[in-house]
């Protein structure tokens, strides 16, 4: 038979379809294999050929002026989905502090990775977060240099810590990374007592996306504390911008939020706020 | 695992191979399937029930460019499974064939 007889969007169109069945069942027949993946070869875990062809794009938008109604649907559709995602999300909020399921944490890694355009992970190069659902402390700033003032910083209601972070002074380079600042408590991890150096030096400033179950806002911001000590009531320390950007204690929230590692591997993820919001663009 | 080591192993269908070269987007589309034979070994790994050999060929599956050296791997391992793994190869050129005329 000629080569001729493929159509070759078609082509493009069955492969994005078979690599998203493949994906699919990776992800939930073999769960491991899938974060193994994420990890290694993050790339065999995207499927961004969506793009339609020039061709398609054309006789998209004939058909979407011929089909208003239909249009409509499938904008729903989208929505509908972005609904549920966030409905599943705001469930998250009734969760007691600690690990998620392995399911729910590879549903939310993948699906608000997508609506966030990064890569998250409960786990990133074999290391995670002693928690992904947290209760949050409202930390005062944290002092950059041992020279530093109050009046420094913006939001000085929320006062000024006395003391350095954990992980020294902050440096000329890394002292935008006090705003958006994160103090987890890294002693809770496993094997802390023999692996302190190696846990310090991996998330030492590594980025943390920072998740407002019920409000649904989000935040990236950087570890840069190991903090709070005691963690039967709070898991996670935020700085107060990050308290702000998050709303972390809005009376819906109090306090509790998801936590997952950000995966710069693919680029550098900026700090601060992130939007989860579904973006529909209306023609006029 | 790059296409031309599927290609050069003879494992890919001459017909499909054709309509992959003669497409305008030749090069994404070798990727794309690549990308989808990728996935369909490593699900078939997967339901391997040694573990040990399962981690080392997820391993090797994930960082070798070469189909031959997973294939003669999983072969020296198990035979049984490498055979597996070349017929869900020819399976999924079969449907994406099917599907795509």
């Amino acid at each position: 038979m000629p080569a001729q007889s493929f159509n070759h969007q078609q082509l493009k169109d069955v492969l994005i379809d078979v690599i998203a069945k493949q994906q699919h069942r990776l992800k939930t027949d073999f769960p491991q294999t899938w974060q193994y993946l994420k990890q290694h070869r993050s790339e065999l875990t995207q499927n961004k050929y969506v793009q339609p062809s020039a061709e398609t794009s054309v006789l998209q938008s004939v058909e979407q002026s011929l089909k208003p109604k239909q249009a409509q649907v499938s904008i729903e559709v989208t929505k509908e989905e972005h609904d549920q995602i966030l409905g599943k999300l705001s469930a998250l909020t009734n969760v007691p502090a600690g690990k998620i399921d392995l399911p729910d944490q590879l549903y939310f890694e993948q699906q608000l990775g997508d609506m966030l355009g990064m890569t998250i992970s409960a786990q990133l190069d074999s290391y995670s977060l002693p928690d992904t659902i947290a209760h949050s402390l409202s930390l005062p700033h944290f002092k950059t240099h041992p020279t530093d003032k109050l009046s420094q910083h913006s939001l000085q209601e929320a006062g000024l810590s006395p003391t350095r972070p954990s992980f020294g002074w902050l440096t000329d380079k890394s002292s935008h990374l006090e705003t958006f600042g994160i103090a987890i408590p890294l002693h809770k991890l496993d094997e802390w007592s023999s692996r302190r150096q190696e846990y310090l030096e991996w998330f030492k400033h590594r980025k943390v996306l920072v998740i407002n179950p019920s409000r649904q806002l989000a935040a990236v911001g950087a570890i840069i504390n190991s903090a709070p000590a005691h963690v039967q009531r709070f898991q996670v320390g935020l700085s107060p911008e990050l308290v702000r950007a998050t709303q972390a204690w809005h009376p819906e929230t109090k306090g509790k939020l998801a936590l997952f590692l950000v995966d710069e591997a693919a680029g550098n993820v900026p700090l601060g706020p992130a939007s989860l919001k579904l973006e529909i663009k209306e023609d006029k | 695992m790059t296409y031309n080591s599927f290609f050069s192993a003879s494992i890919i269908d001459p017909e499909l191979h054709r309509a992959i070269v003669d497409h305008p987007d030749s090069i994404l589309i070798q990727k794309m399937l690549c990308q989808a034979f990728s996935l369909t070994i490593l699900s078939e790994i997967g339901h391997h029930p040694d573990m040990e050999q399962k981690k080392s060929l997820i391993k090797l599956a994930t960082e070798t460019d070469s189909w031959t050296d997973l294939y003669n791997q999983t072969k020296k391992l198990n035979k049984e499974l490498s055979q597996t793994l070349i017929e869900a190869v020819k399976k999924l050129q079969f449907i994406v064939l099917n599907q795509a005329e």
